[in-house]
């Protein structure tokens, strides 16, 4: 059966801005890839409209059926993870084998202490301030 | 960083005298047509559109006077140091009302963060397209004893997200100004500041 994985050299997913973010990318497909992509982003999701950025993206390329690569990309300072009462943030490491796009996700925490900063509710109602401003 | 709000400019207001001249005018002239007929013939008997255009006219004085009058509210000019703070660090707010300063009666600083996004409102028959905001931090700082002029010291918390600004999603510091001034609206002003991540420690 085929499969394309993502091993972090560390067991825990939560890492502090400018750890390095080591590991390796293995897969096992019948038909060899032409290239495997392997990028590193932060996406939002919550209420509003969800956004995405790639920070780093790195290709390989000439590979064979069954194989193993290793990674090292150095996280930013920020944006931190995060959860609040609209939005949240989190960090992606996503692998993706062409051109089958078989792809495959780890998500991760990236803030101080390696923790997710978490947003406490203050008063104050969610307010639609594009209707204040029409 | 100095921070200056003003509700417009002198050229804004000039034009606002003008359109209120100009509605004043308006008014005296459809005053004195009538006022000449009404000694001709003894009877006053307006047209229909001659009372909506009064109407109009009336309302349109009264809006372009009230955004003359704000013209000499007094307004706060803000020099926030240093104008970028670390998480668990804090800065100063200096204020000084410009304008008629007698008129402050009372007002309140705060420091406020807040999530800030886009989102699409799909209840109507087309999406709509609005931005929410929702605080996650607001901490009134003390009232000061002097309004004119002054400063206060402001802490910010530890723990929590700094300034964060993507396409659709926002996180923003700003410190909140209130005031209470005689004669006029409450007046509301935000100054952004910029919050920077921790400095780590050790």
């Amino acid at each position: 059966m085929d499969s394309l994985q993502i091993i972090l050299a560390r067991t825990s997913a939560e890492f502090e801005p400018g750890n390095d973010l080591v590991g390796q990318l293995t897969w096992n497909i019948s038909k060899a890839p032409d290239r495997v992509e392997l990028r590193l982003f932060w996406t939002t999701f919550g209420v509003g409209i969800p956004e995405s950025k790639i920070v780093q993206a790195v290709t390989f390329d000439r590979l064979l059926t069954f194989d193993s690569r290793a990674f090292k990309f150095k996280l930013p300072q920020f944006p931190y993870s995060y959860r609040g009462k609209l939005m949240s943030l989190s960090w992606v490491l996503e692998a993706t084998a062409f051109p089958s796009r078989r792809n495959v996700r780890k998500h991760f925490i990236m803030g101080p202490a390696g923790k997710e900063v978490v947003l406490p509710s203050a008063d104050g109602e969610v307010f639609d301030a594009s209707r204040k401003a029409a | 960083m100095v921070l200056r709000t003003r509700p417009f400019s002198f050229w804004q207001f000039v034009l606002w005298v003008l359109a209120s001249a100009g509605a004043a005018a308006v008014i005296y002239f459809m005053g004195e047509v009538h006022l000449v007929n009404f000694n001709a013939t003894g009877v006053l008997q307006p047209a229909r559109l001659d009372i909506g255009v009064l109407v109009f006219a009336v309302g349109a004085l009264c809006w372009f006077v009230t955004r003359c009058w704000k013209y000499f509210d007094p307004y706060p000019e803000v020099r926030i140091t240093p104008g970028a703070a670390p998480l668990g660090s804090s800065f100063d707010v200096e204020w000084i009302f410009r304008g008629s300063k007698r008129r402050v009666r009372s007002m309140g600083i705060a420091l406020e963060g807040r999530e800030e996004v886009m989102a699409e409102n799909k209840t109507g028959k087309r999406a709509r397209s609005q931005r929410l905001t929702a605080p996650f931090y607001v901490e009134n700082s003390e009232t000061p004893q002097k309004i004119g002029k002054g400063h206060v010291h402001v802490q910010v918390p530890e723990g929590l997200m700094p300034t964060f600004e993507s396409e659709k999603t926002r996180i923003v510091w700003l410190v909140r100004f209130e005031n209470q001034i005689k004669w006029g609206a409450r007046m509301k002003y935000e100054f952004p500041v910029q919050v920077l991540p921790e400095v780590a420690r050790g």
